[in-house]
């Protein structure tokens, strides 16, 4: 009985499987193969072992690109998810502009990331938008070269990104507090909790699951970000935004180095999943222990 | 599963999902029933912005070849292109012809996607100093469509606002006009470098009167380990600088605007005298409706006339796994005569890869021209130690350079690592 039911539990689990063989796991299977070749991109390809990562240990681009990557992230998912989670709390609290409010957070998501660095790119310029809008209320002293500073080009550039996504942090914070019981919320309101203490001792601790999600879908999508900086900066001035994404495609599709490219997305994806597995872990363990 | 696990399959999903290239066809070729064959041919050129005229001699072919049907496709230029046809190529789905400059052709050959023209009838036209860029291993892998100038552009009417009749052609004369420039209240100078092309392009222009001027070998020179970056390309990147020193140009504003998408539309709006470009551009600006002149980079000593600096563009190579191969070849020959080639170059406003080819004359184009028939140029070393990663690597150099991030000598000695790569 024992043995039919774990049968046919494999049978089901069978099609899953194969297209999860065929679609993802052969090719990460061939993808570490090639990062191990002097492939450059066609059908001849020898195997050099370890070589690409040896070369990659020197290459001071790629220690730049790490950083990039990671301080990257730390900005985006630290400001993006503080702004959803100001604005979730504040909709919240106002019931009656909240559906229009999210539906307007909500509409960066929509347009096409590519669409909008481009738009972005052209806000950004030292005569565009933005600086013709800081011009306009009398602050010309803020007015800046946004994307051809080296110490702010890839703030901006993360800012984009903030743009673009708060709405969706904003949108799962603010189902979590629409699933908050509400007489919890009352009997708190009753014990005389208001205002920022109610926020630190009730709804904080209830916003757990929400923050773990939060976090852990914005550190993945920032750590492999691509077409902001792409279009932006496409890594520069002066490699000021070079990503490891960036580093991967330059490699496969401009520099010819097809193997190394493959091997930088190897250490793109162990970079991604131990970040991530580790973030998500910690989160979900705060989750258990409140 | 617990959600946990969850993050993590989604993690390693994500990561895979990066590293699994898809290969995608497109278009069509094959032969029908009545023994008509269908050519498959990709290009960057003869679409969207630059229409280049090949519609026409697409045309002109098939009515010259009632049985092969072109099937032509557009793509757009740079990393779209590379990307579409890298994986094409891989895929065994890429065109029968397809278009490829020297990085391409050298990369693509290697891997064996490219069949070898040696023994066409046209290779034997291309001029000697083409005839590098269009081999590897001693093989003829790509017919050249052009040699085209990168250089300076200048808006007539705005050079008339400030009393000057001619485009400069020596570096003081050039700081002078520029001054004058800026005195009647006028942009001198666009450089727009966001994504570092225009800056070591810049670099490279200004190099080809200052340094091969003196020294004609100095490629085989520096490939041969003789001779270095520094000191002698010091001048042309000092140029860079003197004119934001002058204050001529504001580097760091440069670097916020595009040089590909921003750049071409505010030098055809009439926001600058001056603007750094490749030939190609001629067509679109002259649709801006002021009169503009194309000229080598302005870089030599009083009295001096510049060296234009030109590149080996675009060339048809033929896909060794097309099942056309006989029809391929057929429409790369006829793209190699002069007749047919020259509507391609007066587009492009280029100059002719073949010896004794026709170059169409166009007043917009003349100084550049003449530079060219007097053989004051220099073609771009992009089959050597300028590739494409050498290209970009230099590129952001310099920008570090304008920035103020790195010394002169520190420059040189990082683009030297980068030229010396391999």
């Amino acid at each position: 009985m024992f043995h039919r039911r774990r049968a046919t539990m494999a049978a089901f689990l069978l099609p899953a499987i194969t297209v999860y063989g065929v679609f993802m796991l052969y090719p990460l299977a061939r993808g570490i193969y090639l990062s191990m070749t002097d492939s450059l991109g066609g059908p001849i390809a020898h195997f050099v072992g370890t070589d690409n990562y040896r070369a990659m240990a020197d290459d001071p681009k790629v220690t730049a690109a790490l950083w990039h990557t990671v301080l990257y992230a730390a900005v985006v998912v630290v400001v993006q998810n503080g702004l959803g989670l100001l604005f979730a709390s504040m909709l919240f609290r106002r019931p009656r502009v909240r559906k229009v409010l999210n539906v307007v957070l909500l509409t960066p998501t929509l347009i096409s990331p590519v669409m909008a660095a481009f738009i972005w790119s052209y806000l950004l310029a030292p005569s565009g938008g933005i600086n013709v809008l800081l011009d306009l209320v009398g602050l010309h002293g803020l007015t800046h070269v946004w994307l051809g500073d080296t110490s702010t080009a890839l703030y901006a550039v993360a800012a984009v990104n903030i743009w673009m996504f708060t709405g969706y942090s904003c949108a799962i914070f603010l189902a979590s507090y629409m699933s908050m019981p509400a007489e919890l919320l009352e009997a708190a309101a009753l014990d005389g909790a208001r205002g920022w203490r109610r926020f630190v001792s009730i709804e904080w601790p209830l916003l757990a699951p929400a923050l773990t999600v939060n976090v852990t879908l914005s550190l993945i999508g920032s750590l492999k970000v691509f077409e902001f900086p792409l279009v932006l900066t496409n890594g520069g001035p002066a490699d000021a935004t070079d990503t490891l994404t960036l580093l991967v495609y330059r490699n496969v599709f401009g520099g010819g180095k097809f193997a190394y490219g493959v091997a930088l997305s190897v250490v793109l994806l162990v970079t991604v999943v131990v970040l991530s597995s580790a973030t998500s872990s910690l989160l979900r363990l705060r989750e258990r222990r409140i | 599963m617990k959600r946990s696990g969850r993050s993590l399959a989604v993690a390693t999903t994500v990561a895979a999902l990066a590293m699994s290239l898809a290969a995608c066809g497109g278009g069509s070729s094959g032969a029908s029933g009545d023994g008509t064959v269908t050519l498959h041919v990709e290009a960057w050129k003869g679409g969207g912005a630059e229409p280049a005229n090949v519609a026409e001699i697409n045309k002109a072919f098939e009515k010259t070849h009632p049985k092969i049907k072109v099937d032509f496709e557009y793509i757009t230029a740079g990393d779209t292109y590379t990307q579409k046809l890298q994986t094409e190529l891989l895929g065994g789905k890429a065109g029968d012809v397809i278009m490829a400059d020297t990085d391409k052709m050298g990369k693509w050959g290697a891997s064996g996607y490219l069949a070898d023209l040696s023994k066409e009838a046209w290779a034997s036209r291309i001029a000697p100093d083409a005839k590098q860029f269009t081999q590897a291993d001693g093989k003829t892998l790509a017919m050249p469509m052009e040699l085209i100038g990168i250089g300076m552009y200048a808006n007539m009417d705005l050079l008339k606002k400030a009393g000057i009749t001619e485009v400069p052609a020596d570096w003081p004369t050039f700081l002078k006009d520029l001054a004058k420039v800026k005195k009647a209240g006028i942009n001198p100078i666009a450089l727009p470098d966001k994504s570092g092309w225009t800056g070591e392009s810049v670099f490279q222009a200004s190099g080809s009167t200052l340094v091969y001027q003196k020294n004609k070998q100095w490629d085989a020179d520096f490939l041969g380990g003789k001779t270095g970056f520094d000191p002698d390309w010091k001048a042309p990147l000092q140029q860079l600088k003197t004119l934001e020193d002058k204050g001529y140009v504001n580097w760091k504003n440069e670097l916020g605007v595009d040089d590909w998408s921003q750049g071409p539309q505010d030098f055809s709006a009439g926001k600058s005298a001056f603007w750094y470009q490749g030939a190609w551009q001629v067509s679109n600006v002259k649709k801006a409706g002021f009169p503009v002149s194309f000229a080598p980079w302005p870089g030599g000593a009083a009295g001096t006339k510049p060296n234009g600096m030109v590149f080996s563009g675009t060339m048809w190579a033929v896909n060794s796994q097309s099942q056309q191969a006989d029809a391929a070849r057929e429409y790369v020959k006829f793209w190699s005569q002069s007749e047919n080639l020259a509507k391609y170059l007066e587009a492009e406003h280029a100059e002719s890869p073949f010896t004794g080819g026709t170059t169409p004359e166009s007043p917009e184009t003349t100084a550049f021209t003449t530079a060219f028939k007097e053989g004051r140029y220099r073609i771009m070393p992009s089959n050597t130690w300028y590739g494409s990663a050498a290209e970009t690597a230099t590129g952001s150099k310099i920008q570090a350079y304008l920035l103020g991030k790195a010394s002169a000598a520190q420059t040189l000695k990082d683009i030297q690592a980068g030229a010396s790569a391999k």
